[in-house]
């Protein structure tokens, strides 16, 4: 693996073998996160990008779920780099929390009502690095003091009902940067919070990614953020990456007809003064995952869907030039503007 | 000059005025009230007929709860409800029940506002029962297919339950419901909250087609002001149970007069990484709603806050043409 | 590259609610089991006369606590022949001096037909028949018995009644679960939905409303006020008389008035309340709610002051004085006061504490006295029922509760009532059909409960009496016998592992099935 490559995910393939069929919540997935870079997994719901950060860290439940292929290369502290698909459940334990660590959409429901935050915190420390429970308590207190939470010591002995979800949001990232890993997955960390307390969260965790030099696998739906958040972006939609790229081209210049359909379709406030009355939605429904459509799943929603091509062969992922990666048969055309959606 | 009720004219369907609505919270071996929750606290502002009024605001702003006691699906604490000029806010039950034919609510929750155990057909049919409508049952399907129609659902789907749909679908039966009794205003709260981005955009342009189509009334409201921004005509910006700003929704974009606003504005997220703006992070949390800071209730996060802000509660009053804010300085650059 | 096989239709549409939840009970070995055992049971006592070689109450007193009758496979040269039992005599055996049944095949071999003529009985109390499972000419007429689990002390075929017993063991639960799911279904949604909102009546004589209502009310409901009152009371006089006539007619006449009085004005006030809800603008049922209030209360004063002058030996005319004294009070508050806020769920909710606070046992043996002895099977079994769900409704009514209170917020409720819905509507559409899922898990895992009560209160001889049988009943003799049943009359203890057996398989079932209906377990 690459000097610079923290992790490699290779064709990774997540089942879920339920009694309606067979869902296949990732199929064949392929990413990579340089060190110190923030990637941003963008999908609707359905589209697997949860359960590929969870089939990362080895946490989907079997059964139903099972991860039937693919490799996920990941580069530790110690400097070994492992496949992590592979490790015994023993090894993965020793990365969950202390190299690989992850923060959730409800801080809510992540935190235990019935333990202070301070022995939350200090637990992981214990448990990762052997430190005493005191120790462990003052670098509570520590992580807490950097994530912006005013009078850490005395935040340490409350319990997570007497904080706002913005402050236990705030406990989430302090618990999962406690013991300094050097990957931390963000699965919609703001999606539950107002957008003043959004707005400080993203701040907070973009100062702590400088200082820290961390990487960070960033899952979300609001484009908005991942323009804020991210270096590259994955867009997935039905299990699948259909487009990958650096972030600006992403947005500025969208090779999958999936990826400007979305971009078209929320609203702007930059362009209020601007835009049109109506916007441009993507027609019809995701589809139901264990019933995808042949050929190319978005083609029944596509403008420049093409009969006889795109509803045969699912197309592969093809470099357009500057590692933007797109999944598409007709991207060469659309990229030359050639073809006008119908 | 100080304006109670914004724009006091015939023309307004619904008029609000000095809405409250405390929660009280009980508590002790005798339930005595302890504290209120005070979610509306002195709300006035009016509907014109055939606009769309968006109704923004963070979580514990009240929005909701002004919504749904419009509706009077909860009693007001104080404060009067009109619609058509006629005072509703005491009406009795049975009252009511006639002007829950002309005002009707469309629900966040695509899952959980539509009873998993009857057929859309039946969903759609209830108002229509209710209210006796359509004579016999013939008409009533016919009419119930004509619904469905209208919202973009295939009529050949009466007899399938809600499980067999999408989230967008369901949002759209949820409005074929709402439609079903022909009312002239509807309150749609958060209705495309928690629907994915790409369904999102085809629900608001449904709204926006139905309320050309049918002349509705909209009270539309969300905490996504891009979204509000872009169905309605006029926005009012609420926190902690108060209006902070109301304003031509175009007006309160580009020229926010209120700090609050201002803040709001420039936390949201533009889905383009070229941008890159000057934000405005705001500082602590929003206040507790069972002891909002005196004066005004904003003050705590605001970077214009100045002593007297803590004394006088800043009441809504025009600054430009349509345009209302409630805040007592006048001489921010910028925001005036 | 994959070629994506196109599947037809999508399965998650087809299947409904019902057909998910049957795939995840057969995934359920324990609860299948249970199942099937229930179903060979039911089937059983459908069938018992079939299945029992004799009548049900045919007795043998020479046979009393006979021990199972050995059955012969091998005639005696051991050859394997059709099954035949053997002659078999009461005397005392010689060597241990006790009094046997000593069978002797020298004297006798019977041979057992299958599928043979028997006595006649009517299937189901209808259709005439003789066909039975086993037996032969001899059963009745020779001294050769077919005793396949021994017989009790009067000498009664313990196999045949097991299946006797099992109509009313295995029903009494049913029915006693639907009277007490019928009062829960009622009690428990009344609590729930109206919990934290108090109802508001203001009917009070000295609400100005209550005036204007009825000078504005037609004369026709009036007089049709008063016509639901005559029938009412008519109603609850027949029952009253009744009562006194057949059940018990050792009670002293002012006790029926008491409680016919008592009973009047419960029922009344009940049906008023109920159709204040159902059809709240009705003009009929205020002034039924009116009438019936002011008639039971002058009916009740009346009757508290007489049933306490004569009451020398009446407990119930007691009770019904002291129940009378606070009816009395909240029915003038209610009557007078212009404005009365009733929180129904305090009241429902606390009565169901009270009923939880006394030990249920306690509770069925004070209620089964009110059982007078002379009373036909039908009647004891309705009144054991009865009392069982008197008992026990309470549990049903919080779960209901429980589910209400969650439902009830649930938008679609709250849509319903934007609608312009009425409370009723509420509650049966969209409140009720939420609760069906727990219900029937609740209700399978109420019913070995019932069971075992009825169990109970046979076995103690207070619930269902002879010559009727249940297998609480049969139980019984095993203990009227003493120690010496388990080791000398072992057979009697069968009741015992039938009831055993239905608890369990009812337990059983409604684990799998409360696996199966949770909407939460996701297939």
């Amino acid at each position: 693996m690459d000097e610079k490559r923290l992790v490699d995910v290779t064709d990774l393939k997540v089942h879920f073998f339920t009694d309606d069929g067979v869902v296949k919540a990732v199929d064949g997935v392929s990413f990579h996160i340089d060190k110190g870079e923030t990637l941003a997994v963008v999908g609707e719901s359905g589209s697997g990008k949860s359960v590929a950060s969870l089939a990362m860290m080895r946490l989907i439940p079997n059964p139903p779920g099972k991860i039937v292929g693919g490799q996920v290369l990941f580069r530790g502290k110690d400097g070994k780099t492992r496949d992590l698909v592979k490790e015994d459940e023993a090894t993965m334990r020793k990365i969950r929390g202390n190299d690989i660590a992850m923060i959730f959409q409800e801080p809510m429901t992540s935190l235990n009502p019935v333990y202070t935050v301070g022995d939350q915190i200090a637990e992981a420390i214990v448990l990762h690095q052997g430190k005493s429970k005191k120790e462990a308590l003052d670098q509570a207190a520590e992580m807490l003091d950097l994530v912006g939470i005013p009078e850490p010591k005395k935040r340490l002995s409350n319990y997570p009902h007497q904080m706002s979800g913005g402050m236990r949001q705030r406990v989430m990232i302090a618990m999962a940067l406690s013991c300094n890993p050097s990957l931390l997955i963000a699965d919609e960390p703001t999606t539950a919070l107002d957008v003043t307390i959004q707005a400080q969260i993203l701040e907070l965790m973009n100062k702590l990614r400088e200082e820290i030099g961390m990487s960070i696998l960033f899952i979300t739906h609001n484009l908005g953020v991942v323009a804020e958040m991210a270096d590259r972006v994955v867009v997935m939609y039905a299990g699948r990456a259909v487009e990958e790229a650096d972030v600006v081209p992403t947005f500025k210049k969208p090779l999958h007809p999936y990826t400007m359909g979305l971009l078209n379709s929320v609203p702007r406030l930059d362009l209020a003064a601007t835009h049109q009355q109506r916007l441009e939605a993507i027609p019809g429904n995701v589809p139901n995952p264990l019933n995808l459509p042949q050929g190319c799943a978005f083609h029944p929603r596509c403008k420049f869907f093409k009969p006889g091509l795109c509803d045969q062969d699912i197309p592969v992922l093809q470099d357009a030039g500057n590692g933007h990666m797109v999944r598409c048969v007709r991207w060469a055309e659309i990229q030359k503007g050639e073809v006008v959606g119908a | 000059m100080s304006a109670v009720v914004p724009e006091t004219t015939t023309a307004n369907l619904v008029e609000v005025t000095h809405l409250k609505k405390w929660f009280p919270i009980r508590g002790g071996i005798l339930s005595r009230v302890v504290a209120n929750v005070k979610a509306v606290n002195d709300v006035s502002f009016g509907v014109k007929k055939g606009e769309v009024l968006g109704l923004v605001g963070e979580s514990g702003s009240g929005k909701t709860t002004v919504g749904r006691t419009i509706l009077r699906l909860i009693e007001p604490t104080e404060g009067t409800i009109s619609f058509q000029g006629q005072d509703i806010t005491h009406i009795p039950k049975n009252q009511l029940r006639s002007y829950r034919r002309k005002m009707q609510i469309i629900f966040q929750d695509p899952f959980a506002s539509l009873n998993p155990r009857m057929t859309v057909g039946d969903i759609i049919a209830e108002p229509l029962v209710i209210h006796n409508l359509e004579g016999s049952a013939q008409a009533r399907n016919d009419r119930v297919a004509e619904l469905l129609q209208l919202v973009g659902l295939n009529p050949d789907h009466v007899r399938r339950y809600p499980h067999e749909f999408s989230g967008g679908q369901r949002q759209r039966i949820g409005i074929a419901r709402a439609l079903a009794v022909r009312p002239e205003f509807i309150v749609a709260d958060e209705p495309v909250s928690a629907l994915d981005v790409s369904i999102q955009a085809q629900v608001v342009n449904l709204l926006q087609d139905l309320k050309e189509q049918l002349g509705l009334t909209i009270l539309f409201i969300a905490h996504d002001l891009a979204v509000v921004e872009y169905i309605s005509d006029r926005i009012a910006v609420m926190y902690l149970g108060k209006v902070m700003e109301l304003a031509p929704s175009r007006d309160l974009y580009l020229k926010p007069r209120h700090p609050y606003t201002e803040a709001l504005l420039s936390a949201i997220p533009t889905p383009d990484p070229t941008i890159k703006r000057e934000r405005i992070v705001l500082q602590g949390d929003i206040p507790s709603p069972i002891n909002p800071p005196s004066g005004c209730v904003f003050r705590t996060r605001c970077r214009y806050a100045i002593a007297e802000c803590a004394n006088t509660v800043p009441e809504l009053k025009e600054v430009s043409p349509g345009h209302f804010k409630a805040c007592i300085r006048d001489d921010i650059p910028g925001l005036s | 590259m994959i070629r994506r096989v196109q599947m037809k239709a999508t399965p998650q549409a087809n299947r409904s609610f019902f057909q998910q939840a049957w795939i995840r009970f057969k995934r359920h070995p324990l609860a299948r089991l249970g199942a099937a055992v229930l179903l060979v049971f039911y089937l059983g006592a459908l069938f018992a006369d079939f299945l029992a070689p004799y009548p049900e109450e045919k007795s043998f007193r020479d046979f009393s606590f006979a021990s199972p009758t050995q059955i012969y496979w091998r005639d005696e040269n051991g050859r394997l022949t059709r099954p035949y039992v053997c002659a078999a005599e009461r005397r005392r055996n010689l060597e241990t001096f006790k009094v046997e049944v000593i069978t002797d095949c020298e004297k006798g071999r019977y041979p057992i037909y299958f599928f043979v003529q028997g006595e006649p009985y009517r299937f189901l109390g209808l259709i005439s028949t003789d066909l039975r499972l086993m037996g032969g000419p001899w059963l009745l007429e020779d001294q050769a018995k077919l005793f396949l689990w021994g017989t009790d002390d009067f000498g009664r075929d313990v196999w045949g009644r097991i299946w006797f017993g099992a109509r009313i063991s295995l029903t009494i639960g049913i029915f006693a679960v639907a009277l007490a799911l019928l009062i829960g279904i009622l009690m428990g949604s009344i609590s729930g939905f109206y919990a934290g909102r108090p109802v508001t009546f203001s009917i009070g004589l000295l609400n100005p409303r209550f005036w204007e209502f009825v000078r504005g009310s037609r004369p026709l409901d009036h007089l049709l006020a008063l016509v639901g009152l005559v029938l009412m009371a008519a109603l609850l006089w027949g029952m009253g008389q009744g009562y006194e006539r057949y059940i018990r007619p050792d009670l002293q006449r002012v006790s029926t008035l008491a409680l016919g009085g008592l009973g009047l004005v419960l029922g009344l006030v009940g049906l008023g309340v109920l159709m204040y809800f159902l059809v709240w603008r009705s003009h009929l049922a205020r002034a039924l709610l009116w009438l019936s209030a002011w008639g039971g209360m002058a009916w009740l004063l009346w009757i508290t002051v007489w049933g306490f002058w004569q009451s020398s030996r009446g407990l119930e005319a007691i009770i019904a004085g002291l129940i009378g004294a606070v009816l009395l009070g909240a029915i003038g508050y209610i009557l007078l006061w212009p404005r009365i806020e009733l929180d129904l769920d305090t009241i429902i909710m606390r009565a169901v504490e009270v009923l939880a606070a006394i030990p249920d046992l306690f509770l069925l043996i004070i209620l089964s006295v009110l059982i007078p002895m002379e009373v036909p099977p039908a009647v004891r079994f309705v009144l054991v029922v009865t009392i069982l769900s008197f008992v026990n409704w309470g549990g049903l009514a919080r779960i209901i509760r429980s589910q209400v209170l969650q439902l009830r917020e649930m938008e679609f409720a709250q849509a319903a009532q934007a609608l312009g819905a009425g409370d009723a509507r509420i509650i049966i559409r969209h409140v009720l059909p939420g609760t069906y899922t727990y219900l029937i898990v609740a209700v399978t895992l109420a019913i070995p409960g019932f069971i075992l009560g009825e169990s109970g209160l046979s076995f103690l001889g207070l619930g269902i009496q002879e010559p009727a049988t249940s297998w609480g009943l049969m139980l019984s003799k095993a203990q009227a016998t003493g120690i010496t049943a388990f080791s000398e009359r072992p057979w009697l203890l069968i009741p015992g592992f039938f009831i055993l057996l239905a608890v369990l398989a009812y337990n059983f079932m409604g684990d799998g099935l409360r696996d199966a209906l949770d909407p939460r377990t996701k297939v």
